[in-house]
């Protein structure tokens, strides 16, 4: 039944008012659980991780060790000039860590097989983007690897 | 004694109607022609099924779900628990049989558009369930939590953190969190033993109703053929003649499993270690060998546009249309001959058998 002055008739009333609260109910349920499934906060990356001189000098020319930054695997090279160079170890494609190649002097994912080059440029196979780079500075005893490099690729997080 | 048996007989008939039962099945008739064969991948796709819902909850008494105590628990498992291995060997080769039986009644019933009116949603039901074994078999090859399923893991997880727009929640979703890790572990144990398999039960339930509903779809060249021929295409009864193939068949099918199992036990790798690299050679189980294959052929960037993005949007988009068969195969649907249907299914079939093959030997 609507009267004139009504905009819709009232049964029409008691189902949108059905169907809405219907709809409340299943919020009511859908976000506490979508909450729930998305609770991880991310972690924030710290600003800086340090290694000692000691564990830096056991680093050979040519040869790379890992590292742990925040939660992001990390890769410092000592190249055979001697320099220092530090990378994200996480692949650019999808997400393999990645190994320091002596021999051709390239950085590996075998996941898919994809290469980057010393200074972690994407050189050949599916990585899209260079390896993020980190800064690495001595400070007293200890190395300071901040990352990622200012204007560098930005580190993928989720 | 023999009245005794005919009273239970006779008082379980009255309570539980079986006598009904086999009626039905003795009605229901199974056509009879050259693709009959097909119709066996069902049962077989129900027994392992029932199999791994047998297996599975056994190795959850000794199963401990944590990143910490995950890989050493399948450890023991394997060599301290009495015939831990044997179970978990079926386990797995049953869950690999699965996917590969799944494959068979996928294309097998893609082939001869078995999707035609009315039978719909038991192709979208069927297409459901096999996207779901496919999640299951993934889920279960990464609880072990050792490095292969370290990798699997963030492989798995980071494509579809490829979809515009959802990807990132979807990735945060499936790894809880930003990285790959102890959540990520857990959540992939909730939704392998208890997400997908109710899931899964459930569908299953709506598509076994579904088939009995409409029975066997005849391909439509039998179907044809019978008509200008002006014969009628031979049937048998289900019960006895299918049931008795089935139970061979399973039989032959368990057979099979347990040579698997005791032959080839299913293997540990080494324990995670975060910091490690990806081992060289490092696979994906080889019902994903295409999609990995795939991944690895596409250049970093078609058109501008990053090739993971372009691989993974591609694939879904060939799901999307496989799932929908039934509503853009219109001339199918008029029960008319398909050449473009038929084509996309060869080609669907060999770019999967080919990828996979390559994947594996190369």
């Amino acid at each position: 039944m609507k009267i004139k002055e009504s905009l819709l008739s009232r049964r029409d009333f008691f189902t949108g008012l059905i169907y809405g609260s219907l709809c409340s109910i299943a919020a009511y349920i859908a976000y506490p659980v979508a909450r729930f499934l998305f609770h991880e906060k991310k972690l924030p990356l710290p600003k800086a991780v340090t290694m000692t001189m000691a564990d830096i000098e056991k680093l050979a020319p040519n040869s790379s060790a890992y590292f742990q930054y925040g939660y992001l695997p990390g890769i410092l090279v000592r190249t055979e000039s001697g320099d220092l160079k530090a990378f994200s170890a996480k692949c650019t494609h999808l997400d393999c860590n990645v190994n320091y190649n002596s021999d051709t002097k390239t950085f590996h994912c075998a996941c898919h097989d994809g290469y980057f080059d010393i200074n972690g440029k994407n050189i050949a196979g599916p990585p899209p983007t260079p390896l993020p780079a980190f800064t690495v500075k001595q400070e007293g005893d200890v190395m300071v690897i901040t990352g990622p490099e200012e204007g560098g690729e930005k580190i993928k997080t989720a | 004694m023999e009245e005794q048996n005919i009273q239970v007989k006779k008082a379980l008939d009255e309570r539980l109607m079986l006598g009904a039962l086999i009626d039905l099945a003795r009605k229901k008739l199974v056509p009879v022609h050259k693709h009959t064969i097909w119709y066996y991948m069902g049962a077989l796709l129900l027994i392992l099924f029932m199999i791994q819902m047998i297996t599975g909850p056994i190795l959850l008494f000794y199963y401990k779900p944590a990143a910490e105590t995950a890989y050493q628990s399948v450890a023991e498992i394997m060599v301290k628990v009495p015939y831990g291995w044997l179970l978990r060997s079926v386990h797995h080769w049953a869950s690999n049989l699965m996917i590969l039986v799944a494959f068979v009644h996928f294309f097998s019933t893609f082939l001869v558009k078995a999707y035609r009116r009315p039978r719909e949603f038991a192709w979208l039901t069927g297409m459901v369930m096999f996207l779901l074994v496919l999640f299951l078999g993934y889920t279960g090859y990464t609880l072990p939590f050792d490095e292969r399923a370290f990798f699997a893991l963030n492989v798995g997880t980071d494509m579809p953190g490829a979809i515009p727009v959802v990807g990132a929640y979807v990735l945060e979703f499936l790894r809880g969190g930003a990285q790959v890790g102890a959540h990520t572990l857990n959540r992939f144990f909730a939704l392998h033993v208890g997400v997908l398999p109710l899931a899964l039960l459930a569908v299953l339930a709506i598509h076994i109703i579904l088939v009995q509903m409409h029975g066997m779809s005849i391909p439509l060249s039998i179907e044809k053929k019978a008509q200008q021929e002006k014969k009628k295409i031979p049937a048998k009864p289900m019960f006895p003649h299918f049931v008795w193939h089935d139970a061979v068949n399973g039989l032959v099918l368990v057979g099979l499993l347990f040579t698997l199992a005791v032959c080839m036990p299913s293997e540990l790798g080494s324990i995670i270690d975060y910091l490690k690299p990806a081992p060289v050679g490092v696979k994906p189980d080889w019902f994903f060998l295409w999609v990995y294959q795939i991944l690895k052929w596409i250049p970093t960037y078609v058109l501008g546009i990053e090739g993971e993005i372009v691989g993974i949007t591609g694939l879904a988009m060939v799901a999307a249309v496989i799932f929908c068969a039934p509503f853009v195969d219109w001339k199918s649907q008029r029960n008319e001959r398909s050449p473009l249907f038929t084509a996309f299914a060869v080609i669907s079939l060999t770019v999967f058998l080919v990828c996979t093959a390559i994947g594996f030997f190369f």
